[in-house]
C-alpha cells in the first residue's frame, strides 16, 4: 500500500500557492523583459556554452505562428535558473539507428518540442544511437534554447571523462548543461570526476540517476553526503516511492529533481486510456490522461522537470501542453493518485 | 548491473517495435536481390549434407560458416549494432561461430578417407534436423506474410540471423560438426545459435512479435531432438 503524502496545513498550502503564483508571475515578467531586449524570442536565456535561443515565429521575424503560451517553469535550486517543467526523454524513442526517415522524424519532434517552449532533453550512452540522433536533429534545427542533459554510463577509471567527451561530440554541443552518473554505475569514481569538470567549467550541473525504485537507499545517502545539483528518479501516480524520503530530502538539500518514466514507457497510459477521463481531471485543464499524469508529477513541490519520451509530434505538443494554466493543488494530486491506483 | 534480479526483459529492450521492423526492411532493401543467392547456398548445403560424403558434408559446413560471417556483418554489425549497445559483442560471436563451422568443415573434408558418414538408420535425428533446415529456408521467409507483416520485413536465410541460426541448429542435429566422441567440444557450435535464438525470442516476445514463437520452438525442437538422439545412442 502506498503511504499517503504528508497532509498540508492550510497556511502551508496558502504559502505554497502564493509562492507558485508569484514565481509564475516573476517568470512571466522576466520572459517578457528578455523578449523585449532580444527581439521577441520569449524564451529563457540559455546558459553559457549552450546554443543561443532563437525559436521560430518570433515577433522580430515579423510573422509566422504566435509565440507559445507561457509554460510552467521551475527554478534549479542550486542556481535559480528557470527550466520548463516538462522536458523530453530519449530512451527507446530516439534510438532509430541508421534509418534516415526515422532520424528526420525525431528532428521534427525536437522542432515541435522547442517550438512549444521545451528546453531540457535527456539522453545517455546507454540509449544506443539516441545521442547521435539528437546531434543530427540539433544540427538540422540550428540555434535552439537547449538544456542538454546526459549521463556517464561506464565502469570506473578514466573512461568516464572519455565517454562524456564522446557524448558531447555526438550531441555537437560546446558543453553539457547537466551530466549525471547513470544508475549509480561506478558513482564513487565518476561523481568526483564530474565535480572536477564542473569546477573547470566543462559542465554546469552534476547529478545522479536511478529508475524504477532501485537503490533508493544509496541515492539517499549520496544526496545527504554529496553536493548534487540534480537527482533523476522514477515518479508518477503509481510509482510514488520517492515521496517517502527522496523528494523531501531533495527539497531540504536544494537538489533539483528530474522525474523519469512518467508513463512507464507507455504502459501506464495504455492502461489508463481504457478508462474515461473523469470530469474533475478535464476541469483541471487536462485534454487526456497524459496531461493528467504530467500535471500530477510536475506539481509535486520537489519536482523540477519530467522527461516523457515520444516519437510523435502531436504527443510532444500534448506533453508540453500539460505545463500551462492553473496548477492543481495537493488535494487534486491526492485524488488523482487514488483514482489511478483504484483503476 | 546491480540488482540484476529486479530487471525484466522489457527493461533491457532498447528499441521500439517499429525500429526493429525497419532493421529488416533496411536489410532487405540494401541487399536485394541477394536473397536468391543465399537461398541457393542454403539448398546447396542441404543437398551436400544429404550425400553422406564427408567431403561434401565438410563443404556444407564451410558454406554455412561463411554465411554466419556474412550475416554477422550485414545484419548484426550494420543494422543491429546501431540500435543495441551490445551489437559489437554479438557480431563477434557470429564471427566466432563462423570460425567454428569453417574449422569443423575443413576437418571433415580433410578426413574424407574415413569413408562416408553414418547411414540414415544410424542417425535417427537426421530427418528431424532436415525438417528444421527446411523450415529455416522456406518457412521463415513466409512467416512474415503469415502473421500479416509486409514482405519487405521477411527474414531470409543468409541475411537475417533467425533463419540462419535455425538452419545451423538443424545441421548440427542432422550431422554433428564435431564428432560426439569429443563431447565437450561438440557442444561449442551449438552455443552461438542457441544464444541468438534466446536473445531473438526474448526480444520478439517483449515487442509482442509472433516471431518469438517460431525461433523459440525451432530452438527447443533442435535441443529436444539432440538430447533424444544422445539418449538413444547410449541405450543402443
Amino acid at each position: 500500500m502506498i503511504p499517503a503524502p504528508p497532509r498540508w496545513r492550510r497556511r502551508d498550502l496558502a504559502a505554497h500557492v502564493v509562492a507558485r503564483m508569484g514565481g509564475a508571475l516573476l517568470a512571466g515578467l522576466a520572459m517578457h523583459a528578455r523578449a523585449a531586449s532580444s527581439g521577441g524570442s520569449g524564451a529563457p536565456a540559455p546558459g553559457p556554452g549552450t546554443a543561443p535561443a532563437a525559436p521560430r515565429g518570433s515577433a522580430a521575424t515579423g510573422g509566422g505562428p504566435a509565440a507559445p503560451l507561457p509554460r510552467w517553469t521551475r527554478r534549479i535550486p542550486s542556481s535559480g535558473e528557470p527550466v520548463p517543467a516538462v522536458g523530453l526523454g530519449s530512451w527507446i524513442t530516439f534510438n532509430v539507428g541508421r534509418d534516415a526517415a526515422a532520424r528526420a522524424g525525431v528532428a521534427e519532434v525536437m522542432r515541435a518540442f522547442f517550438a512549444a517552449g521545451g528546453r531540457l532533453i535527456d539522453s545517455s550512452p546507454m540509449y544506443g544511437s539516441s545521442q547521435a540522433v539528437i546531434g543530427e536533429g540539433l544540427a538540422r534545427l540550428g540555434a535552439v534554447p537547449l538544456f542538454a542533459a546526459d549521463k556517464v554510463w561506464t565502469g570506473g577509471g578514466s573512461r568516464g571523462a572519455d565517454q562524456a567527451e564522446a557524448s558531447r561530440r555526438l550531441w555537437g554541443v560546446a558543453r553539457f548543461d547537466l551530466l549525471q552518473v547513470h544508475n549509480l554505475l561506478a558513482v564513487e569514481q565518476h561523481l568526483p570526476m564530474l565535480q572536477q569538470m564542473k569546477a573547470a567549467g566543462r559542465v554546469r550541473y552534476v547529478g545522479i540517476t536511478t529508475s524504477e525504485g532501485r537503490r533508493h537507499a544509496d541515492v539517499e545517502a549520496l544526496m545527504a553526503r554529496e553536493r548534487l545539483d540534480f537527482v533523476q528518479l522514477t515518479y508518477n501516480p503509481l510509482d510514488r516511492q520517492a515521496e517517502q524520503r527522496l523528494l523531501p530530502l531533495a527539497r531540504e538539500r536544494g537538489i533539483a529533481v528530474i522525474a523519469n518514466r512518467p508513463f512507464r514507457e507507455g504502459q501506464l497510459l495504455r492502461e489508463l486510456q481504457r478508462h474515461p477521463l473523469p470530469p474533475w481531471v478535464a476541469d483541471a485543464g487536462c485534454d487526456g490522461w497524459a496531461q493528467a499524469v504530467l500535471k500530477f508529477i510536475v506539481t509535486h513541490p520537489a519536482v523540477t522537470c519530467a522527461i516523457p519520451a515520444t516519437s510523435r509530434v502531436d504527443h510532444v505538443r500534448q506533453n508540453l501542453g500539460a505545463a500551462q494554466g492553473a496548477e492543481p493543488d495537493e488535494a487534486w494530486r491526492r485524488r488523482l493518485a487514488a483514482h489511478v491506483a483504484a483503476l | 548491473m546491480t540488482e540484476w534480479w529486479t530487471y525484466r526483459p522489457s527493461d533491457l529492450l532498447m528499441f521500439s517495435a517499429r525500429t526493429h521492423e525497419r532493421l529488416f526492411e533496411s536489410l532487405n532493401a540494401d541487399w536485394w536481390p541477394l536473397h536468391g543467392v543465399m537461398l541457393a547456398a542454403g539448398f546447396t548445403a542441404w543437398g551436400l549434407l544429404a550425400t553422406r560424403r564427408r567431403a561434401a558434408s565438410g563443404a556444407a559446413c564451410i558454406v554455412i560458416g561463411c554465411v554466419w560471417a556474412w550475416v554477422g556483418w550485414a545484419y548484426v554489425w550494420r543494422e543491429l549494432a546501431g540500435v543495441h549497445n551490445q551489437g559489437d559483442l554479438i557480431a563477434g560471436a557470429f564471427v566466432l561461430q563462423a570460425l567454428l563451422l569453417v574449422g569443423g568443415g575443413l576437418a571433415q573434408a580433410l578426413d574424407a578417407r574415413r569413408g562416408p558418414v553414418a547411414s540414415p538408420s544410424a542417425t535417427p535425428a537426421a530427418p528431424f534436423g532436415a525438417l528444421l533446415m527446411g523450415w529455416a529456408l522456406l518457412g521463415q521467409p513466409l512467416f512474415a506474410g503469415l502473421v500479416g507483416r509486409p514482405w519487405s520485413q521477411a527474414q531470409v536465410f543468409g541475411l537475417a540471423p533467425d533463419p540462419t541460426a535455425l538452419f545451423t541448429l538443424g545441421l548440427l542435429v542432422a550431422r554433428p560438426v564435431v564428432p560426439r566422441r569429443l563431447a565437450w567440444i561438440s557442444v561449442l557450435p551449438w552455443l552461438v545459435p542457441l544464444g541468438w535464438c534466446l536473445f531473438s525470442a526474448m526480444t520478439a516476445w517483449t515487442l509482442g512479435a509472433p516471431e518469438a514463437w517460431s525461433v523459440a520452438v525451432g530452438a527447443a525442437w533442435a535441443v529436444g531432438v539432440a538430447v533424444w538422439s544422445r539418449w538413444r545412442a547410449r541405450r543402443a
